[in-house]
């Protein structure tokens, strides 16, 4: 049993940093602690150490302004583009037999449809590499929890509320591929830059003002004009991370550069 | 102004002079209170203490009997003295004339 504290102790112990884990363990073996005492104690200090950026308000922000809204709307987002793809991959597996007047009269074309969802797909990572480096420069030591509880976000929706029944192949595999190629995958990256405390490069800067603009131009893309106030409201919430990198990115190269 | 564990904290420092660190620090508040005192609460009113400036910290060498692991050594500032001294007076003052001896243990 005390072997396994032991254990425990070291391995939750991987959490602090290696000055502080040093000389708590040599604390603990100085006095000559129980695998149990020392656990807890481990444990107790561990708790601290991550509950201590959650006293500034940033964390928080990050929480309820991006995690929450931001993590519901790209999943949406993404549900809905894969719509399209599997929309675009049916009519091309079609193409022999399908007669191309019903096609163009329901207003589908595969060529007409592909450009639009090369434009969504790049304007969804591009939103989602925002709000991770929103989420990654607001947070910081708290990001691990942020970030957790937005995959959590972008997963749950998926998980809990898909029915799995009566979908074809495209439609079972596209979500959860697009989920992770246009929408995690970004979101770590933004969040791994931004704890990296680099420059935000001067092209993802342009991408996201362009993706800012496209979003509210083009009312496919961006939900603008939206059905109703309220989808309105949530939707220009979800905007702000956009926002954040593009001022962010300027403000950057500004202090840099200021000539 | 300190709080009661900044305090507790700062007073065994300066007792312990050169050999205050982590587990000489809180045995020394342990036998003051008789009490046990969390590692938590001790290195992380160690970290705002040093923020504050009432203390210095430093890794120290390791030593066999600590498994030959480093000790975090503690000195008290200048600064952290007079604050402990402005709390103990503060303490000699709140209890003029109160006679706890009724509540001794």
């Amino acid at each position: 049993m005390n072997r396994i504290c032991w254990w425990f102790v070291e391995l939750v112990g991987r959490m602090l940093e290696p000055g502080e884990r040093e000389s708590v363990r040599g604390d603990f073996a100085e006095a000559g602690e129980a695998g149990g005492r020392a656990l807890l104690g481990v444990l107790g200090l561990v708790v601290r150490r991550q509950m201590a950026p959650w006293n500034d308000w940033r964390p928080w922000l990050a929480l309820v302004g991006i995690v929450v809204p931001v993590g519901a709307f790209l999943t949406l987002s993404a549900t809905a583009l894969s719509g399209g793809y599997v929309l675009s991959l049916w009519i091309l597996e079609n193409h022999a037999v399908i007669d191309p007047t019903v096609l163009r009269e329901n207003g589908l074309s595969l060529k007409g449809g592909i450009a639009p969802l090369l434009q969504r797909s790049l304007l969804l990572a591009c939103w989602s590499w925002c709000a991770g480096y929103a989420i990654g420069a607001l947070s910081r030591r708290a990001t691990w929890i942020n970030a957790s509880l937005f995959c959590l976000m972008l997963w749950a929706p998926e998980v809990l509320a898909r029915p799995k029944a009566d979908l074809s192949t495209d439609a079972l595999l596209l979500p959860p591929i697009l989920q992770v190629t246009l929408v995690l995958l970004p979101s770590l990256l933004g969040m791994r830059r931004a704890l990296r405390v680099a420059l935000i490069p001067a092209v993802l800067a342009i991408l996201s003002a362009a993706a800012l603009a496209a979003s509210f131009t083009f009312p496919a893309v961006g939900g603008f004009p939206p059905a109703s106030w309220r989808i309105g409201l949530l939707v220009a919430v979800c905007h702000w991370p956009l926002a954040y990198v593009t001022a962010t990115g300027i403000a950057e190269r500004w202090r840099s550069n200021p000539a | 102004m300190l709080g009661e564990f900044e305090y507790l904290l700062l007073t065994a420092a300066a007792r312990l002079g050169e050999d205050a660190y982590g587990a000489t620090i809180r045995r020394e508040i342990e036998d003051a209170i008789r009490r046990s005192c969390s590692i938590g609460a001790l290195y992380t009113t160690l970290d705002r203490l040093e923020a504050k400036g009432f203390v210095k910290t430093f890794m120290g060498d390791p030593t066999p009997q600590r498994g030959g692991r480093s000790k975090r050594m503690v000195r008290v500032t200048p600064k952290g003295s007079r604050a402990a001294a402005e709390f103990y007076a503060a303490v000699m003052r709140v209890s003029r004339d109160v006679s706890w001896g009724a509540a001794r243990l």
